[in-house]
């Protein structure tokens, strides 16, 4: 009962957001078709129908259908559906680890190609998930409401201004609200597990009255416009693309830790045409689909051109980029009982004195 | 005709080498066999001793984190208790937690349950889940509430990937480990195969390089295991040696033999052409007859002699009635004509069996015979042939001079004749008796009698066989037969 009410509130409030992303689109074949290729994916649509085009002009042959669903619909879409006539031959997504767990219970089928083996080995798991994409956690600030001398670097740093006596950030910071969003939460228990800061921070951004959204783009379009002043734990992909548009944002990666999620596609068993799902894996882990989705979708592309190793991107001056595994070690919060544990801590730590009037129901997504 | 074919096939052994490599190989093969299936158990062993700590460990910190508050189970799975377990990076990861009654508090619901009811310590099997085997370990832990005491199973389980690759990674190095190990073996095996059969070559160098007249012993430094072969190789031609030896100077003897009768018949023959007096010509034809009849008696006996020598060479031996044979060399050798020597005869009227040579036994006892009558002067011969023990015993006995002791061996050589013989005989008889009589693995004595005069005493070895039945018998009654 209770988790049917949570079903229903999730689906109403994500409902909205649901229209947003333009659910399913069909990329006709340039020729004659030859072959279907369906997937579900994570990321915009926009974004993601610069590869599809480039990959048709590859194979002119091949249909392709897109369907945009946030990571933990994609999910329970999928383990709801995958017997159903529309299963999907591709799942893309940024939910590492909900990807894992399909990996995990069996859901995923092998591909070993020599694409898949340029892929580094922290980008892969038993060559059944591939990292195509990386994406580094950053804060994003509005440059012309938060002065430069003031921009934090680290989360001490970060603590220190939430904590300033002239409360800059009050009411003027936000962050995923990790109830609705998977990413958050996998976000915020890869801080909780990481760094020692991380409950400090969270009481911080609490008695700063933080405002929690389910989606990046919410969040950005609040700092662009100047509501907000600071995000914290978003995809910095997402900003860039807002400053390359001429928005007054500023990145930053945090140098006592950047975490860098990974964008994982895998192959699910149920997949009705696998060999077409692998030829469209192989192009995006191939040079050309790796400089499409850098240069194109502005996804940062997972194989380094120059040494085919993406290790060294991840240290270097300022940064301190820590890859999240995929593996086993994402399960645990996957857990229905730890989670629920980790989202009440959560919340209780955002709760301060002060916040007692922003009552927010307990609210749990429907389990994956 | 195959079965001959078989038999030299199995008898020869083919080449030495192959033989010594393929049963070499093939030990090395069981060897490799064995060391594989080894391997593959320490591996598999190792493997899960390490990676089931891991798992033991998962277990129990999974199990630490339940508690029991207000009747309601809580589980706070730490983070470590899963990522522990990506210490095997490839492999899948389950659990569930459940309580006393197996209903689910947390985790996979459908995991295969243990073989048998947990207990206290934590219990690892291995099972089919989710399309693959799965190692898996059940830990049991009892909480105490404020109401009663309850248990709490946690099962943790984890694919077998890291596992097979640690027991493969074994196999791969004992592989290579037993592949370098044979081929260095063989190799040495070859190395040293090839050194051993050296001396056979240098033997076989040193031979076919010497003269067919080079009969020296080899000088051929051998291993010891070729000792044997060598020494018999020396042996045998030291025998050869020694036989080209006597061959040779009785060849020399024997032109030197017929040599002096010769230069008599030709003094003689010319003697009697000058002669005009029939008287005198008359004697001179008759010694001539004579040294004739010498030469004749000298060839036949140098004929004897030569065909004793090759049958002996190559025995060809059977059951012979030694009684037999002894009448029909008496009967040779006694002169047909007058005088007729004295002969008393004690013979068996039973076959006597022995195994030999019946022509070279014949030859023997004429030579024997023979002898008696040139040398035993006329007071006549003794002839017997008795059976004493397994053996058969021939005397010769006669009334002549005897032998003086320093000859009784020396007369057996050959051209070699008593010091106070008579003319007349070439000195071969007695050897070519010895020779025989040797060849049937008998023995000849010479021995002077009490009352004058000598006796030779053949023994030859009685047939085993023939002894057996009647027909070998001791002769029941004995005759004294007159000489015809």
């Amino acid at each position: 009962m209770c988790r049917l009410i949570c079903l229903l509130l999730c689906l109403l409030t994500t409902a909205p957001a649901f229209a947003n992303p333009g659910d399913v689109q069909r990329f006709p074949a340039r020729g004659e078709r030859s072959a279907q290729l369906r997937i579900h994916g994570s990321t915009d649509i926009e974004v993601f129908a610069v590869v599809i085009a480039d990959y048709q002009r590859l194979n002119p042959g091949i249909e392709v259908i897109y369907e945009d669903i946030i990571t933990q619909d994609l999910h329970a879409r999928y383990l709801r559906d995958r017997a159903g006539p529309s299963s999907p031959d591709l799942l893309i997504s940024s939910g590492m680890d909900l990807q894992t767990r399909l990996v995990n219970d069996g859901h995923a089928l092998p591909h070993r190609s020599a694409q898949t083996r340029a892929v580094p080995a922290w980008a892969r798991w038993r060559d059944e998930a591939f990292g195509i994409s990386y994406e580094p956690v950053v804060m994003v600030y509005n440059t012309r409401t938060l002065p430069a001398a003031r921009v934090p670097h680290t989360r001490r740093q970060l603590l220190d201004l939430l904590q300033a006596s002239d409360a800059p950030l009050a009411g003027r910071v936000g962050t995923y609200d990790i109830q609705r969003s998977s990413v958050g939460y996998l976000l915020a228990t890869q801080d909780a597990q990481r760094g020692s800061i991380a409950g400090a921070l969270l009481g911080a951004l609490g008695a700063n009255a933080v405002v929690r959204e389910e989606r990046t783009g919410v969040l950005l379009d609040k700092v662009s416009r100047g509501e907000l002043s600071l995000v914290y734990n978003v995809l910095g992909s997402y900003a860039q693309a807002r400053i390359d548009g001429g928005a007054p944002l500023g990145i930053i990666e945090p140098e006592d830790y950047t975490l860098v999620m990974l964008r994982t596609a895998l192959i699910p068993r149920t997949s009705p045409h696998p060999e077409q799902a692998r030829r469209f894996l192989d192009y995006l882990l191939s040079a050309r689909g790796q400089q499409v989705l850098a240069r194109e979708a502005r996804l940062m592309p997972i194989i380094s051109d120059a040494t085919g190793d993406g290790q060294d991107r991840m240290q270097g001056p300022g940064r301190n980029r820590r890859p999240i595994q995929l593996g086993p070690g994402l399960l645990v919060y996957l857990d229905a009982l730890k989670r629920r544990q980790f989202l009440d801590a959560w919340m209780s730590s955002l709760k301060p004195a002060k916040a007692a009037d922003q009552t927010v129901p307990a609210r749990h997504p429907g389990p994956h | 005709m195959p079965m001959a074919d078989a038999r030299s096939a199995s008898a020869a052994p083919g080449s030495l080498r192959r033989t010594l490599l393929l049963y070499l190989g093939a030990l090395l093969a069981v060897f490799a066999v064995a060391l594989l299936f080894a391997a593959r158990d320490y591996g598999q062993r190792a493997a899960n001793r390490s990676y089931d700590h891991l798992l033991v460990s998962s277990a129990l910190s999974i199990a630490d984190s339940v508690a029991l508050v207000d009747g309601q189970w809580q589980v706070d799975l730490p983070y470590a208790a899963l990522d522990l377990l990506s210490m095997a990076p490839e492999d899948r990861v389950f659990y569930r937690v459940a309580d006393s009654r197996g209903r689910l508090i947390t985790g996979y619901d459908d995991l295969p349950a243990a073989p048998a009811r947990p207990g206290a310590r934590p219990q690892l099997f291995d099972a089919a889940y989710s399309g693959e085997t799965v190692r898996f370990v059940v830990v049991a832990r009892s909480l105490a509430s404020e109401t009663a005491q309850r248990d709490v199973q946690v099962q943790v389980g984890q694919t077998r990937r890291a596992r097979e690759a640690v027991a493969q990674d074994m196999v791969n190095r004992a592989l290579l480990a037993i592949g370098v190990l044979s081929l260095l073996s063989l190799a040495l095996v070859a190395l040293g195969v090839h050194r051993a059969f050296r001396p056979l070559v240098r033997v076989e160098r040193e031979l076919s390089q010497r003269e067919p007249s080079d009969l020296r012993p080899l000088d051929a430094h051998v291993p010891r295991e070729m000792d044997q072969m060598v020494a018999a190789l020396n042996r045998f031609m030291a025998r050869l040696s020694s036989s080209n030896e006597t061959l040779r100077a009785f060849m020399a003897e024997a032109a030197h033999q017929m040599r002096t009768p010769l230069a008599a018949l030709r003094a003689q023959a010319q003697l009697a052409l000058d002669d005009d007096d029939p008287q005198d010509m008359r004697r001179s034809l008759q010694a001539i007859e004579r040294n004739a009849t010498h030469m004749s008696r000298l060839l036949n006996q140098l004929l004897s002699d030569a065909s004793v020598i090759h049958r002996s060479n190559v025995p060809r031996f059977a059951p012979v009635d030694l009684a037999q044979t002894m009448q029909q060399a008496l009967h040779e050798a006694l002169p047909q004509a007058a005088p007729a020597p004295r002969v008393q005869q004690l013979m068996s009227a039973a076959p006597v069996w022995v195994q030999g040579d019946a022509l070279l036994l014949r030859e023997a006892i004429k030579n024997l015979v023979d002898n008696a009558l040139k040398h035993g002067g006329d007071g006549g011969l003794q002839i017997a042939l008795t059976v004493k023990g397994t053996d058969a015993l021939l005397t010769v006995a006669d009334h002549g001079p005897g032998i003086a002791p320093g000859d009784a061996e020396r007369v057996f050589e050959r051209f070699v004749r008593g010091g106070d013989a008579a003319p007349g005989g070439a000195g071969l008889g007695l050897a070519i008796v010895r020779r025989v009589v040797e060849a049937h693995g008998g023995k000849i004595d010479l021995s002077n009698r009490r009352e004058g005069g000598l006796v030779a005493t053949v023994t030859l070895p009685m047939h085993r066989h023939a002894q057996d039945g009647s027909a070998g018998r001791p002769p029941a009654g004995r005759s004294t037969r007159s000489p015809r």
